[in-house]
Parts: structure tokens; C-alpha cells; sequence
């Protein structure tokens, strides 16, 4: 019977489907689905482990460089005691009462001279060439120039028995700032001028030379026509007030903002981690699959932007420690097979850069450095299309930075900042970042030094 | 390759659970080759039934917390039910399936229907390259109706159409394949 018939081939039929069973696997199938369970049901408290060990390092590294800053920062108001201005290196010994030791900037001595110490010079020089008593600050600044062309002439022989070097004698006497009945000492710019003296940087001194050495009159001036900083020749001073050891260290700052668009990395290279993303999403009506076929979407990666704050501690030697707060928006239109309009692919990034600088160069306003380090960074947010996404891995660089930076005005310089940055960790999803080998940025920013 | 293995399906459904690489791993070997079958009779297109594999044991990891033994099989039949689930939500993404009123209006057709026994002489790949040639909705229905055993009512639900033409899919759907199995019984005859 005709019936019959029909529901027999359809049940055959039915049956032999039922039962089929594909033989051959998709290859590195397994692999793909490890990979994307691990991520997604990362349950073990292995995990969970992993990441607060990376909190943990992170926040160690804080506190280490932190506490390196606090140290420094430490060494350096030791100094004051007393209103009794005296510089000690800390291997000196730091015998602070009675000695005065401090030193005036030579023309090796370039690096990272900030407004402050510019200040310092200047005050030096317009005491020097200015007589005292002209009404101003300077009145009680002064005499420095004076004070020196005069002991030179005097021709001590050396250190010890210059004024400076006197059991008795302070520093702020050798400059002749007037000291108070209250034994303070008069005025505040010249506490602020000795302060800032003291505070001036000894790097690329050269070993003190007996005094007598240097015979003759006033001390021989270089002046730098651009900046008006005037320079002078340490071999003359150091015999004066020369101590064996290094002054204090310069400490100073800066803080700062930049954008950056980078110019590389779009691509369309394969990922390196081969990312198995998988997910079924909702686009309003539509359903768009993310799946393995991720991989063979066509992506096209606008340019990152990214912006930030930073924040620069300087150490001496042209030495920096920058860090600071980034940004960074990646977004790629993503062309998925079967579907005509292209879907938005958004990443948000925040990271924490840590950077150290060198200075090599420094001329008048302009000066440049190198830098390498390293950023953590963690995607906060990520849309594709519609859907949120989540990235749980913290994404680790290294950089390399090659800087100049033009100041502007006595504390801000305008920098330009080319850079090459390394991706360590890669996100799963695909980004300007993940399907280039290195990154190329340029970094234009303003840094306020304080 | 089922029940070859030291496991046996509970211990292997709460071994998942847990998190069990191991254990995961054994699912996937031993259902992998079935689940894919099913993908590649509801999409008729290979790369998207990988994809849709992919999918389905994502979810079964997902979801294995939930999955209560009922007896021999009843964990081979939950998974297929993912992996139904997860090949009608494809199609019905995209409106693959194209399940039109008009073409309700053409009159159903008249065929020729082979008999059992010719029928089982139908290899199984066979019948899956013609199963898989078979428009989306056609396919669709005639997998949930011959194969899974859904009734219209349920298939009606779960497309999202009446109960009507799931009835009809079905019957141009048997149509179409029918032609086929001749054709290949006619060239495979000679």
C-alpha cells in the first residue's frame, strides 16, 4: 500500500540519518575548544589565583617605585635643619652643622635643568653682576658673585680654608645673607635661593680641583645666548665649596598629558594566538555568529587614539621614572560572511605605562631622550556590534620611545614622542594590536615640570 | 567508540561539571562525530557545521550542571538536543529558511515514492548530500519531523510558522527527496 510505502522509506530514511556519524573531526578541533572552555569557564581558583598574583605584582611594583621616590624625596629635606642651610651627600656623612657645601651647575652639568635651577643661576648672575642693595631680592640673594670673585682673589688654597669650609660658618654666611635677631635667616628668597641651591644637581662634576689652581679674578662666564642661562666653570668653585662626595640629587617632576594616534598596526595578518571565539550574539532581530569563522571575517582596524596623563620623576644622570594613566580606543569594522552591512568592533583599553627615560641631549629648550618599558593594560569594555563582550586578560607591552621635547615657557615643554610597542598578551578578539607584530605611535603631548 | 570508554555517562556529565579538562575531552571524542552529523543535516554546508559543533559543546560545557541522567543514552540524547537547538537557531538566524507564505500556494506536488527496501540501499552519505540539498526550510522541517520525531506542533512552535506549513514543508520536502533517491537508485542501477 501506497501509505505503507511512504511511511517506510521516510522511517528508513530517518534511520539511517538518526544514526550517522561523521568520521572525520575538524582539525585542531579539540584545541580550539579547550581553549575557549578555559577562557570561558575558568572556574578553578587556579585562575582566580593567577589574576590576584598579577594584581599582586603590579601593586608591589607600585609600592617598590613608590617607596623609591619616598626615599629620595627623604634624602633630600634631611637636609634642612635648623634654618642652618647645609648640603651633605649622603656619603659624606652628613655633618650638617657648621658646613656649607654647595656647588653651582658646570657646563656638563645639562641635564634636566628645570626652571628652578635656571632660577638659581640667574639669581648667581645678577648678583654677580649687579651690585647689592638694588631694591629687589636680590638684595638679599646677592653677593654670591661677589662673595667668590672676592675669594679668588684671596687665594685660598684650599677647601678647608676657604670661608665655606669653616668650623662656625654657615653657607648662608659665605653668601652673605643677613641673619636675623631670631637667628633666622632674613628673607625668604634668600632661604628659597639657598634652598634651591642646595638642591642643585651634582651630576658630571668633575673631581674638585685645589683652588689655587685657578688663580685670578672673577669667574669665568658662559653664557648660553638662547636661554640667557648663564654657566659657570666649576673648576673655579670647586675648591671653594667642593665636598667630595655628589650633593644632593636634583628632584624633579613633571606631570603631563598627550594623544596619540598610531600609525601602524593595521592589518590583516593572522592572529598569532588564533583566537577561538565563540558566541552567539544578538543584534536586534538579527543573530550574528562569532565563531571559529572569526578568524576568516574581514577586518579592517581604524587607527587607535589613544590620550592620558603622565607623571615623571627625575633621578639624576638624565635618569626618569615615568608613569601614568592611558586610554586607548581600538575599533575595527568587521566584515562577517553572509551578512552585508559590517558590524563595529569597539575595545576600550585603560593601562598603566612604567617607563624609564635617559636624556641625551639637552640644548637650550630643546633636549631629547630614550626611554623603554613596559605597560599593563586592561580592556574595560568591548562591543561587537551590538553585544558586549568581555576581555578578562590583562594585556602586557614593552616600548621603546624615542623622545624631544621643545620647552615652551620656563615649565612646559611640548614633546613629540615616536614609539614602538610589543604586545606580550593579546586579546582574543581581533584588533589593530593582535594582527600586527608591533605597533608604531606618535606620541604629541605637554609635560608641566614642577 | 560509546560505551568503550572507563567512564560511565554520569560520572563523565559531573566530571565536566567540574571542570575537568580530562573529562571534556572524552565528551568531545566520543560525541563529537554524532553531534557533527546532526550540524551538517540541519546546515547541509560543512565550515558552518564545524562552527555549530563548536558552539554546541560550548553550551553542553556551559550547561552540564543542569544535565540530569536519566537512564543509558540520556546523556547522548541531551547533547543532541544541543545540538539540534543550536542548528535551528542558526537557520532561523539570517532567515536562512525562506519559509514563505507564497510558496504554500503552489499545489502539492504528486511523486513517485520509492519503497523500504529501496530506500536502504541508499548509503548514508548519500542520503545526507541529498538531505543537504534540500532548500533550508524543506530540510529543516523533514530533519525535525523524519529524524528528531518532532510532531507539527512542536516544529510549528519551535520555527515559529503554523502548523500547516510545517505540514506542507514536509511534503514538498519528501517530494524533493524522493526524486532524488530515485535519480541515484537509476544511475546506481545500471
Amino acid at each position: 500500500m501506497r501509505r505503507k510505502d511512504e511511511a517506510e522509506w521516510t522511517e528508513v530514511v530517518g534511520n539511517s540519518l538518526r544514526e550517522a556519524e561523521e568520521e572525520a573531526l575538524p582539525s585542531g578541533g579539540w584545541r580550539r575548544l579547550e581553549r575557549e572552555a578555559d577562557i570561558r569557564f575558568s572556574l578553578s581558583a587556579q585562575a582566580r589565583k593567577r589574576r590576584w598574583i598579577g594584581y599582586a605584582a603590579a601593586a608591589a611594583s607600585v609600592l617598590i617605585c613608590v617607596s623609591i621616590g619616598v626615599q629620595v624625596l627623604r634624602m633630600n629635606h634631611n637636609v634642612m635643619n635648623n634654618g642652618v642651610v647645609s648640603v651633605s651627600g649622603a656619603a659624606a656623612g652628613g655633618s650638617e652643622e657648621g658646613t656649607g657645601t654647595l656647588s653651582v651647575p658646570g657646563p656638563s652639568s645639562h641635564i634636566g635643568r628645570s626652571s628652578r635651577d635656571r632660577a638659581a643661576s640667574a639669581g648667581l648672575r645678577a648678583a654677580a653682576g649687579h651690585p647689592p642693595g638694588s631694591g629687589n631680592d636680590a638684595e638679599d640673594i646677592l653677593s654670591a658673585g661677589e662673595y667668590l670673585s672676592r675669594t679668588a682673589g684671596a687665594g685660598f688654597p684650599d677647601a678647608k680654608t676657604a670661608p665655606c669650609g669653616m668650623p662656625g660658618t654657615t653657607a648662608a654666611d659665605a653668601f652673605g645673607i643677613r641673619k636675623r635677631s631670631d637667628g633666622l635667616y632674613a628673607g625668604r628668597a634668600g632661604r628659597e635661593l639657598l634652598a634651591e641651591l642646595q638642591s642643585v644637581e651634582w651630576a658630571g662634576m668633575p673631581s674638585p680641583a685645589p683652588f689655587g689652581a685657578h688663580s685670578g679674578g672673577a669667574p669665568d662666564r658662559e653664557t648660553s645666548g638662547k636661554s640667557g642661562v648663564s654657566r659657570y666653570r666649576t673648576d673655579d668653585y670647586d675648591g671653594l665649596f667642593a665636598d667630595a662626595a655628589p650633593a644632593v640629587r636634583k628632584r624633579r617632576g613633571a606631570a603631563g598629558v598627550f594623544v596619540a594616534g598610531i600609525i601602524a598596526g593595521a592589518g590583516s595578518g593572522r592572529s598569532p594566538e588564533g583566537p577561538s571565539y565563540s558566541a552567539v550574539l544578538v543584534e536586534k532581530k538579527q543573530v550574528v555568529h562569532i565563531s571559529d569563522a572569526y578568524e576568516s571575517y574581514s577586518f579592517e582596524h581604524k587607527q587607535p587614539l589613544s590620550f592620558g596623563l603622565t607623571f615623571r620623576k627625575e633621578f639624576g644622570y638624565g635618569l626618569s621614572l615615568e608613569t601614568g594613566l592611558n586610554y586607548t580606543l581600538l575599533r575595527s569594522d568587521v566584515g562577517v560572511t553572509g551578512k552585508v552591512r559590517e558590524i563595529r568592533q569597539q575595545l576600550h583599553l585603560v593601562g598603566v605605562p612604567l617607563r624609564v627615560d635617559w636624556q641625551f641631549l639637552h640644548a637650550g629648550r630643546f633636549s631629547m631622550y630614550v626611554g623603554a618599558g613596559g605597560m599593563a593594560e586592561k580592556c574595560v569594555s568591548a562591543r561587537f556590534g551590538a553585544e558586549k563582550m568581555t576581555e578578562r586578560r590583562v594585556l602586557w607591552s614593552l616600548s621603546g620611545v624615542v623622545g624631544a621635547q621643545y620647552l615652551l615657557g620656563r615649565s612646559v615643554g611640548l614633546y613629540f614622542e615616536p614609539s614602538v610597542t610589543r604586545y606580550l598578551t593579546h586579546t582574543s578578539l581581533r584588533t589593530a594590536y593582535t594582527d600586527s607584530a608591533a605597533a608604531l605611535d606618535l606620541r604629541i603631548g605637554l609635560r608641566f615640570n614642577y | 567508540m560509546n560505551g568503550t570508554t572507563g567512564m560511565d555517562e554520569p560520572t563523565l556529565a559531573e566530571r565536566c561539571r567540574q571542570g575537568d579538562n580530562t573529562a571534556r575531552r572524552m565528551l568531545y571524542e566520543l560525541y563529537a562525530g554524532r553531534l557533527l552529523s546532526i550540524c551538517k543535516r540541519y546546515t547541509g554546508d560543512r565550515a558552518a557545521a564545524e562552527d555549530l559543533l563548536h558552539d554546541t559543546f560550548i553550551k553542553a560545557y556551559g550547561a552540564i550542571g543542569k544535565f540530569v541522567y536519566r537512564g543509558k543514552g540520556s546523556l547522548r540524547a541531551w547533547l543532541e538536543r544541543i545540538a539540534v537547538n543550536t542548528s535551528v537557531e542558526y537557520l532561523r538566524s539570517r532567515a536562512r529558511m525562506r519559509l514563505s507564505p507564497l510558496d504554500e500556494r503552489r499545489p502539492l506536488p504528486d511523486y513517485d515514492e520509492p519503497s523500504g527496501e529501496e530506500a536502504v540501499q541508499v548509503p548514508v552519505a548519500e542520503l545526507m548530500r541529498m538531505v543537504g540539498e534540500l532548500p533550508a526550510g524543506y530540510r529543516t522541517v523533514f530533519n525535525l519531523f523524519c529524524v528528531e520525531g518532532f510532531s507539527h506542533r512542536e516544529i510549528a512552535r519551535m520555527l515559529g510558522i503554523n502548523e500547516k506549513s510545517s505540514s506542507s514543508q514536509l511534503t514538498r520536502a519528501k517530494a524533493a527527496l524522493a526524486a532524488k533517491i530515485k535519480e541515484y537508485l537509476e544511475k546506481n542501477r545500471a
